[in-house]
């Protein structure tokens, strides 16, 4: 009987402890997950307002397509917003939408003319609702498109 | 022999169990109980005047400022964001920025006013405040001269 106790009470402290390290290890139940996209930006266009030229106050718009992280296969979609902020630090700040199979990300932050950055996921849907994290944005080498890469927490 | 065993291992399912529950209600405290106070000096703040002559629906407002720690001494980050104009009559605003401070950023969604506080939600962030939620109060200071940014982390 008493060695019947204290097996019981052995085998309850491993489950205990085997529980407590999953949740650890999925930060309270929110996985992290890694998504890497390229953005071809094909579409983009900036809208003079105020004062002619470069100015705070412009916008950018953009609906470009999504490739996978290898830049071969489309894979979605994107569109959205910036507006100028620092025409000196050649800074904008921006909000948009991609499209992803079985459902979208958002995200908002800053986007700069000459180095890379680091934008907030702001939510989401299907697939993604709730979601939070960030999103580094770096040019690529030939400028002709964005990596997207989604650190996000579902 | 047997005896002191069956202590032990009843022992160690205690402290485990308590250790645990420590635990998980320090971290669900952590979670909901940050907050996090800034001054912002509005030095930058700039209306864009579109559309109609004047003050008019689709107006934007821009800023790139320094923000000082919650005794105004010290700078301890910055932020830049946008507002577009929604309606002279009320004195309303539509607004996003991001707030840069030690760790990360934090990005805030909502409404500003002419001529009272407001709350805006915290949309997300970066760094250590990638999967934050929560609100912020916006309190002006001196006329519009400065504003006391305080978020309520969860």
């Amino acid at each position: 009987m008493r060695k019947t106790i204290s097996i019981a009470a052995s085998a309850v402290a491993v489950v205990l402890v085997a529980g407590y390290v999953a949740q650890a290890g999925t930060d309270h139940g929110r996985a992290a997950t890694l998504i890497h996209v390229v953005e071809r930006a094909t579409t983009d266009l900036v809208i003079d307002t105020g004062p002619t030229g470069d100015s705070s106050g412009d916008l950018l718009t953009f609906a470009n397509d999504l490739y996978d992280e290898t830049n071969t296969d489309k894979i979605g979609r994107d569109q959205g917003s910036c507006i100028r902020i620092n025409t000196t630090e050649g800074s904008w700040e921006c909000t948009w939408i991609n499209f992803l199979k079985g459902g979208a990300i958002t995200v908002e932050g800053p986007f700069y003319d000459t180095h890379d950055g680091v934008m907030a996921i702001t939510g989401g849907r299907g697939k993604y609702k709730d979601a939070r994290g960030s999103m580094e944005l770096k040019v690529l080498s030939d400028g002709s498109g964005y990596d997207f890469i989604f650190h996000l927490v579902i | 022999m047997r005896k002191a065993a069956i202590i032990a291992a009843m022992t160690a399912v205690v402290v485990l169990v308590a250790g645990m529950v420590a635990q998980a209600q320090s971290g669900h405290s952590a979670r909901r109980a940050t907050t996090l106070h800034v001054i912002e000096h509005a030095t930058t703040d700039k209306v864009i005047d579109t559309g109609k002559a004047g003050d008019s629906t689709g107006d934007l407002l821009t800023w790139h400022n320094k923000v000082y720690d919650e005794t105004d001494t010290t700078v301890a980050g910055s932020d830049q964001g946008d507002c577009i104009r929604i309606s002279p009559k009320q004195g309303t605003w539509e607004c996003r920025w991001v707030t840069w401070v030690d760790g990360g950023s934090i990005t805030v969604e909502g409404a500003f006013y002419d001529t009272k506080n407001s709350v805006l939600a915290i949309t997300g962030g970066t760094g250590a405040y990638a999967n934050v939620t929560g609100e912020m109060q916006l309190l002006s200071i001196d006329g519009g001269a400065k504003y006391d940014f305080i978020f309520n982390i969860t």
